[in-house]
Order: C-alpha cells, then structure tokens, then sequence
C-alpha cells in the first residue's frame, strides 16, 4: 500500500515562466486550489496557490526569519497589500514559489500511512517524484480519501461475505 | 614564572605548562576569530584539553568559571526571553516613531536613542533583534532608504551597552571580576554613552537626517498605527515590568549588601517564571518553563564557560602575569599612559575581533599589574578605558559586536545588503571619533576621580 495508490497523474500544470496574474486566472478557472509549476524537461519548481501568495503579500519586516511575528497595530496596511499585488502580477511564478523541503516531495513508494501524515503536516496537495526527481503526478487529501473509501467498500463487502 | 605548586598538575610528556596553556588558547583563539567552527564548541573542546593534557584539573577548571556572569546572563536571558512575548518591545518602538510624527529626520534621532536605551537594560542582541524588524517595516512604509536607520541602531546598540553593567558582556565580565556595582558604570560610563549618542544624533542629521522627507500621506498612514495591539499579552507584561523593576532595584543596592547580580538576576528569572505558571496544570507549566528556558541562548553561555576555562589556564600558568609586567613596561607605570593604552588598543581589537575573549584575557592581566600600579583600588581608570575601549569599539567593523552581524543578516534578508566595506567606511571612522571623545572624558572626568 503506497502513495501509488492515490496518485493523480492528471493534472493541471503550469510553466515556471507563465506570469502571476496569469497562474491565479488558470487556479480560478479550474477551481482547484493548487497547481505544480513544472517545466517541459518534468522538472519541478514548487506547487502556486494563492496560499502560497499570501507572503508576499506581506511587508518586508514580517516575512524575513526573525521578522515581526505580529501585525495587529499595523491599521490601513490595505492599499500596501493592494499594491503589491499590482507589483507581483507580471512577475514569472517562479519568482515567488519555493520547493519545499524534501519531505514534502512523495515518491511512489512512500507507504500510505506516511503519506497521509505529510499531507496532513505540509498541506494538499504534494508532488510526487520519481527516482530522478521527475514530476510524476500530485497526491491530495481528496485521492487518498477516493482510495481509502474505496478500499473500505471492499473491506465491507468482504466482510458480509464471511458473516454470510 | 610564578606557578602555585599545591595544586599544580603534571602536563603529559611532561610539557611546560605555560606553553600548553598558551598554544591550547592560542589555537582556541584563532579558530574562534576565523569562524570556521562554533565557538562554543571550540572554547569547551579547548578547555576540555586543558584538563585532559593536565594543566589543569577539573576542580581548577571549574574554579576558573565565573558563575556570577553565567548567572547573570542566563537570568537576564530568560527575563527578556518571557518579556518580549508581550510585545513591549514593538509598543515601544510603534508608540516613538508616532509620538515623532513619523517625521523621518526626528525618526532617525528618535529610534536609536530608543535602541540606545534598551540596550542599556537588554544585551545588544535582543535589542536590536527586536527594534530592526520594526524599522523595518517604518522604512518600507514611510519609502526611506533603510541604511542610515540600521547603521544608526547598530552604533546605539553599542554604546547604550557602555552605560550600564548589563549592557554589554565585556561590562558584566569586568563588572564581575573586578567587583564593580551597577551604578558604578552609570556613574562612570553612563554620561559618556549619553555624550557619544548625542554626537551619534549630530553626525547622522548632518549626513542624512536635514535631507530626508517623506510624503505626508505616508506618515498618515504610519500614524494610523495602534500601538495598543501590539501588545499582545497585557498581564505578561505587567508581571515582566514587576519582576524588571525589581531586578533594576536589587542591582543598584544589591551591591552595598552583599547581593552580587547573578543571584538578583537568576531569582529574578525564577521568580518571574512563578508569575506566569503558578495558576496552571502541572503539564502546562513544564511546558512554559520549557520554552522560556529555551530563550537562553546555551551556545552563549558554553562559549563563555569554556573561554572562562582557557583563560584561568594561561593565567594559573602565569602567561597574563607575563603579559602585564610587558604593558608595565611599556607605560613606565603611569597610569594616564596605561589607560590611554588601554583604551585605544582595545578598542582597534574590539573591531577586528570577538572583544570578549579579549576582554576575558586583559582582565586577569591588568588585575596582574595591581601591586606596581598603587593597589586594586587604583586600577579602577584602567577597567573604565577597557570597559569603554572594548564596548565602542564594536562599532569598528561589522564583525565588531555581535549586534553588528545580527542587524547586517536582517538587512541582508531584507534585500538591503550592507558590505563589510561600506560598513567599515562608516563604522571605523566613527569608533576613532568616540574614542577620541573617550580620550577627553577620561582624562577631565576619570583620571582626576
């Protein structure tokens, strides 16, 4: 039982250089919440959603390690974060997405259970890489969801089988 | 060469022990400067092969340690560590840059003074650790080149330390030593660092303050700040402030009692921790005392017990004794000449290497010269011109202090990138003018006293 199993191969994916404003219309048009920039050689940059956006739209102070931890007193910081959305939107998505730490990237073999717990510990959905670091496909809370409902369906039925 | 021959211990090979000693710190010394490896870990690998190559043993080892600064240090580092949790430190900053009407020239005088001060109470570290991200953010705001604003809180940093016995280590580690009360330093470098800063305030309006402005719509948007939520937690605060008070008090009257800082600061710490967990469970206040504790920066702390190690080997060995009877010689035993030695050639270190392991190794030395120098009692000039030497002369180079290099990795991180050369072009220039004015003050203020 591994991360195969809930694998999604297809996906919806963008290029590193597709620009910011052009990312989120791609994310609200397919209504999905993330989408992994990936290049033609399958190479992976990182997974763009607007969480990952939420940062930059940040004041410089408080984004950098050791940086202000709150920002209640900083009343009318709207148009700052309006403007900065003006400032990210030509900008190449590789400028703002990072890869994650290697925990964060599955690959195939990953037994299930561990896949859960690094959804539930770094979010959905996760990338999954092959043995050269390829971009295979995504696995989200929802597939692993879709394959265990399954599983249990088949659990179940066997189950009244042998009480029948 | 002097050596105590009741507690001395056989070096393997039957090495000199002098030599040892010096080679083992030597060594200590230039892996420290050089960076390559964590102190802490060099200074404990140092002094453990002290012991292991029998120079000392472990009975001298820990002798040599001077708890009353690990305990002060560690006391101090927990206070602050639980206090700035409440956000004071911000609510202050927020509340000067309004109180200033985020008028960038008043800011550029108002902020340092600010940092100035906390340092006096805080080590440098923290202070700037937690007024940076705050200029910061004002910078960005107000659209002002944030460089003339670090560059002045690094300078504020150290010499606010010089005031006060706790604000800056080489003050505790001469304090400490030497037996020097908190209001000994207010009295001696306190109006010193308060002349220095308001040089500091002249220079920096002269070279970028007249010139700065903002738009009027960016400070009424910095004025729409509510200095009240930064505070996040009210009742933290007022428990850290209490417990703060009480510390300041027994340091200034500890001294005449008999109550040395490390004691007032550790059950400062102790009891404050009280204050916040006596009214949870069991498992909640292991928790918070966990966490708090975790505030103590350990690496600090093994740094300076191995360092006090090595020291105490060179100078068991009688190395420091050595090196006093040299500067005696130097000076012909006239106190102005020494303390002006002192005073500049600490300082031209302190901003090319870390100043507490060079202030750890003078003061063993000089305390050396106490017999041809009239008594301990008259040294005291000469710990004054070490104390302001080795404090401003942080301000020298980038590596000088550690604040120094704390306040270059935010400008770094924040895309303001400060060169080693361009703070040298600064820095240096300025740390010979507050030596200059240290080399007035002592002369018309110490000396005579």
């Amino acid at each position: 039982m591994s991360c195969k199993q809930a694998l999604v191969k297809d996906v919806v994916l963008i290029k590193p250089d597709v620009t910011i404003s052009d990312a989120l219309k791609i994310i609200g048009d397919h209504e999905i919440r993330a989408v992994p920039v990936v290049d033609n050689d399958a190479n992976y940059y990182g997974m763009f959603s607007i969480h990952s956006l939420m940062d930059d739209l940040l004041p410089v102070a408080a984004r950098i390690a050791g940086g202000l931890s709150d920002l209640s007193f900083l009343e009318g910081g709207g148009p700052g974060a309006a403007k900065r959305i003006r400032k990210l939107a030509p900008m190449p998505v590789r400028a703002v997405i990072q890869r994650q730490g290697d925990e964060s990237n599955l690959h195939p073999d990953l037994p299930l259970l561990e896949t859960i717990r690094r959804l539930y510990e770094y979010g959905s959905p996760l990338p999954v890489l092959d043995q050269h670091n390829k971009f295979i496909g995504i696995v989200s809370e929802q597939s692993c969801l879709n394959f265990l409902m399954s599983m249990l369906a088949d659990i179940e039925k066997e189950e009244q089988q042998q009480a029948g | 060469m002097t050596t105590q021959h009741d507690d001395i211990t056989s070096v393997v090979f039957g090495f000199d022990p002098l030599i040892t000693a010096t080679v083992i710190l030597c060594l200590a010394y230039v892996f420290i400067i050089s960076e390559r490896i964590n102190r802490a870990v060099i200074s404990l690998l140092g002094a453990g092969l002290l012991v292991i190559m029998g120079v000392l043993n472990q009975d001298l080892a820990i002798k040599g340690i001077d708890f009353n600064t690990i305990f002060l240090l560690i006391g101090m580092m927990v206070i602050v560590g639980v206090t700035k949790h409440s956000g004071v430190f911000q609510y202050a900053a927020i509340l000067t840059a309004k109180s200033v009407g985020a008028n960038p020239r008043r800011l550029l005088v108002a902020l340092p003074v600010l940092t100035a001060i906390f340092s006096a109470g805080l080590d440098n570290v923290t202070t700037v650790m937690l007024v940076v991200p705050i200029t910061l953010l004002l910078t960005e705001q107000l659209k002002l080149n944030p460089f003339p604003f670090l560059l002045a809180q690094i300078f504020a940093s150290n010499i606010g330390g010089t005031a006060t016995l706790i604000g800056d280590p080489p003050n505790i580690l001469i304090g400490s030593a030497v037996g020097l009360s908190f209001m000994d330093f207010v009295y001696n470098t306190g109006p010193l660092a308060v002349i220095t800063m308001l040089f500091q305030v002249i220079v920096f309006d002269l070279i970028w303050g007249r010139k700065m402005t903002t738009s009027l719509r960016a400070r009424a948007h910095l004025l729409r700040y509510d200095a009240n939520e930064a505070l996040t937690d009210k009742v933290l605060l007022y428990k850290s402030l209490f417990v703060m008070g009480l510390v300041l008090f027994g340091f200034v009257y500890g001294h005449g009692h008999g109550l040395e800082p490390g004691t007032v600061a550790l059950t400062g710490a102790a009891f404050l921790l009280l204050l916040d967990i006596y009214k949870l469970k069991a498992e909640k206040q292991t928790e918070k005392v966990h966490k708090a504790f975790h505030e103590v920066e350990w690496e600090t702390i093994f740094f300076f017990m191995g360092l006090f190690m090595l020291v105490y080997g060179v100078e068991h060995t009688g190395l420091l004794a050595m090196l006093g009877q040299m500067m005696l010689d130097l000076t012909g035993g006239d106190m102005f000449k020494t303390g002006m030695l002192i005073l500049w050639s600490s300082a031209i270190l302190s901003a090319v290497v870390d100043n507490i392991p060079f202030v750890a190794t003078m003061i063993p030395m000089i305390a050396s010269t106490a017999d041809q120098m009239g008594g301990k009692e008259a040294l005291t000039p000469l710990w004054w011109c070490l104390s302001i030497g080795a404090c401003f002369g942080g301000n020298g180079s980038l590596i000088g202090a550690s604040a120094n290099v704390m306040v270059a990795a935010f400008a770094e991180r924040s895309g303001n990138r400060i060169s080693f050369v361009k703070f040298l072009a600064y820095g240096f220039p300025f740390m010979l003018c507050t030596i200059a004015i240290s080399t007035v003050y002592v002369w018309l203020v110490i000396l005579p006293s």
